[in-house]
């Protein structure tokens, strides 16, 4: 029986996660397990093209697993059968018992949607109309007033009343990371996926977002991040390298050679 | 209840704001509409300019020697003259008989109609005076095309002539009123004037040309294709997809890929009717200032060419759609302009926009009539001409 959890104790389990293309025959994650909680941050590291970014698109409910399950809070709400096609009678009983009833499975998708933010490398904005625009569309089913957090809230802290005017295709590649972390945030979610934040990104804007990065994991949610950034590695908790499609455990001394040759 | 609310708050939101960033490349749409205008009306005058043009190439010089108090010359020059069904632009003048040889010879006149003394009186009294036409080389045709109009109207002229003298006659004798001979001609010279003060009597004759709207049509339907065509490539900007990204956001905030489509479809269709209202200002004001209109068409007037605007909508809504479906399933602003261009261009080809049908195969002259250009414009041409 699936049990939800507190809002104040939120965690994330990835389990046995894989994804290939080409008809299998190319393998981005082959076994991935992932468990966070609650004000953990976690980074993901990895040379380019080494499943990153699909890792959390799956995540994100933007790509499907081709198996494993992810939980939130408990509840599943990634439930992939080890055979891709999905045909019932190839579905082992072991599959069958760690796949919810698919109603259940759906309303867990949509919960756990609404709880998990998002924030690709490619800004999903609309580009000739300004940040006031863009946030009103993901404010405007929010639980969150946008007034008040423009004010002193966490679009205050992200500084994005300084550029409420300027259109999207005029910002800098900061200002458009910030505000599409203040459009994630509109849902007010429990974990924050970033894919690689601060990529190029000057100092200041890098700053600001690590800021509110603190603030946030320190109300007690989980941000995955994917980076290739010193400044953001120190942020992390706990560091992972993902490497042939599996998440291995990485100590960080500080010393960016030795890490180099990890990755 | 409340789950339900949240996608429809956000499927009007979205709406709003494409409509709006549509709305931005308003100007851009304006400058396109003002130049499609500046196109449509170029064409459309030069095409009478050209049409006067070619009248006016065409002119011929008739002289027409006659006593200088001859009646009825110059009414029947200016009823002539004025003939709407003439082909050619014939201008009458008065000669002397004796300089028409030389008129003609130096080519100055094409052809000189010699007038006889009383020659309407005679046609009356029926002592039929002979008309003598000389002519210049290869007017031929001309001459024949002439005469056959003034035959006409001479015999409509002639025969209510008749008629009013027989009734002359008629009341005459029922009243018992002296009918002196001497006089008889003088009363129905007095009647032929009354007639022509009147200006009847004259046929006007049309000339069957085979084609369905007259040539003006063409410059219309060359305007539309244009204007279609540059439509297209404009609304580019407008219908460029979204980033995946930013879609993968919206469906996983419970807005599916299809409520996108339509929410992207009505905020397009707004934007093409406000457009579309803002083109048909400007051709209104352009009409008020410049005081042009199409005669003989629904455009004659102002209030014409918002009826015209009227039930032209559902072309807007057909050309909106299929714009937005080329740009949609292309996925790339440049892929849709592309594809709607040629596609424009080869539906215009096909339905023998460029060339007259009857000089394609016959098999695209069979494939036409089924086309959606063609159903578009002759729907156009329909409602503009009846």
């Amino acid at each position: 029986m699936e049990q939800a959890s507190s809002k104040n104790d939120i965690s994330l389990v990835v389990k046995h996660l894989q994804k290939s293309f080409l008809r299998g025959r190319k393998k981005i994650l082959t076994d991935i397990n992932l468990a966070a909680s609650s004000g953990e941050c976690i980074g993901i590291l990895g040379a380019n093209g080494c499943g990153k970014s699909t890792l959390l698109s799956i995540l994100a409910g933007i790509q499907k697993a081709d198996s494993g399950s992810c939980l939130i809070n408990g509840r599943t709400f990634i439930s992939a059968p080890k055979n891709k096609r999905h045909r019932p009678f190839l579905v082992s009983q072991m599959d069958k018992q760690a796949c919810p009833p698919s109603s259940l499975l759906r309303r867990n998708k949509k919960a756990a949607w609404d709880d998990i933010a998002y924030v690709p490398q490619e800004c999903p904005l609309i580009e000739e109309l300004n940040a006031l625009d863009n946030l009103r569309l993901w404010y405007c089913s929010s639980p969150l007033s946008l007034e008040k957090e423009l004010d002193n809230g966490f679009l205050a802290m992200l500084g994005i009343p300084d550029f409420l005017k300027v259109a999207v295709k005029n910002m800098s590649g900061g200002m458009k990371k910030r505000l599409s972390i203040g459009c994630a945030l509109a849902k007010d979610p429990n974990v924050l996926l970033l894919d690689e934040p601060g990529a190029a990104l000057d100092l200041i804007c890098k700053e600001r977002i690590e800021v509110y990065l603190k603030h946030y994991k320190s109300k007690g949610n989980i941000i995955l991040l994917t980076t290739h950034e010193e400044r953001e590695i120190m942020l992390c908790d706990r560091v992972f390298i993902l490497k042939g499609g599996t998440l291995s455990p990485l100590e960080y001394d500080g010393n960016i050679h030795q890490l180099a040759s990890k990755i | 209840m409340y789950q339900e609310r949240i996608p429809m708050k956000l499927f009007i939101r979205y709406a709003c704001l494409e409509a709006k960033r549509m709305f931005l490349s308003f100007p851009r749409i304006l400058l396109g509409g003002i130049f499609i205008l500046m196109l449509l009306s170029g064409t459309i005058l030069f095409c009478q300019q050209n049409a006067a043009g070619e009248k006016q190439k065409n002119s011929i010089r008739i002289g027409v020697a006659a006593q200088k108090d001859e009646p009825f010359v110059d009414w029947m020059i200016s009823v002539v003259s004025n003939m709407k069904s003439m082909e050619y632009d014939c201008r009458f003048e008065r000669i002397d008989k004796e300089d028409a040889d030389r008129l003609l010879a130096s080519g100055e006149i094409a052809i000189a109609f010699f007038i006889p003394q009383n020659y309407v009186a005679s046609i009356v009294s029926g002592e039929n005076k002979h008309l003598s036409i000389r002519m210049g080389n290869g007017q031929t045709t001309i001459v024949t095309f002439l005469l056959k109009q003034l035959s006409e109207a001479a015999s409509s002229f002639i025969l209510n002539s008749e008629a009013g003298i027989y009734t002359m006659q008629e009341y005459y004798s029922h009243h018992n009123l002296p009918n002196k001979a001497e006089d008889e001609l003088e009363l129905n010279l007095q009647y032929i004037k009354d007639i022509a003060g009147l200006e009847k009597g004259m046929k006007t004759e049309t000339i069957e040309t085979g084609n369905t709207y007259p040539l003006v049509s063409q410059y219309i339907i060359s305007g539309f294709v244009l204007f279609l065509l540059l439509w297209g490539l404009a609304a580019g900007k407008m219908l460029e997809p979204r980033n995946k990204a930013f879609q993968e956001q919206l469906i996983n905030a419970g807005m599916p890929k299809g409520r996108q489509l339509l929410a992207r479809g009505l905020s397009f269709l707004s934007t093409s009717l406000v457009n579309y209202l803002v083109l048909f200002l400007l051709i209104s004001i352009a009409m008020l200032a410049t005081g042009t209109a199409l005669p003989d068409t629904m455009v004659s007037d102002i209030a014409g060419l918002w009826r015209f605007a009227a039930c032209c909508l559902p072309l807007l809504l057909a050309s909106s759609v299929t714009i937005q479906a080329v740009y949609e399933i292309t996925g790339d602003a440049l892929g849709g302009a592309l594809l709607l261009f040629f596609g424009v261009l080869v539906l215009a080809l096909c339905s023998g926009y460029f060339y007259p049908l009857s000089y394609l195969p016959e098999s695209l002259q069979k494939l036409a009539p089924k086309l959606p250009l063609y159903q578009a414009c002759q729907y156009g041409l329909a409602v503009l001409y009846h």
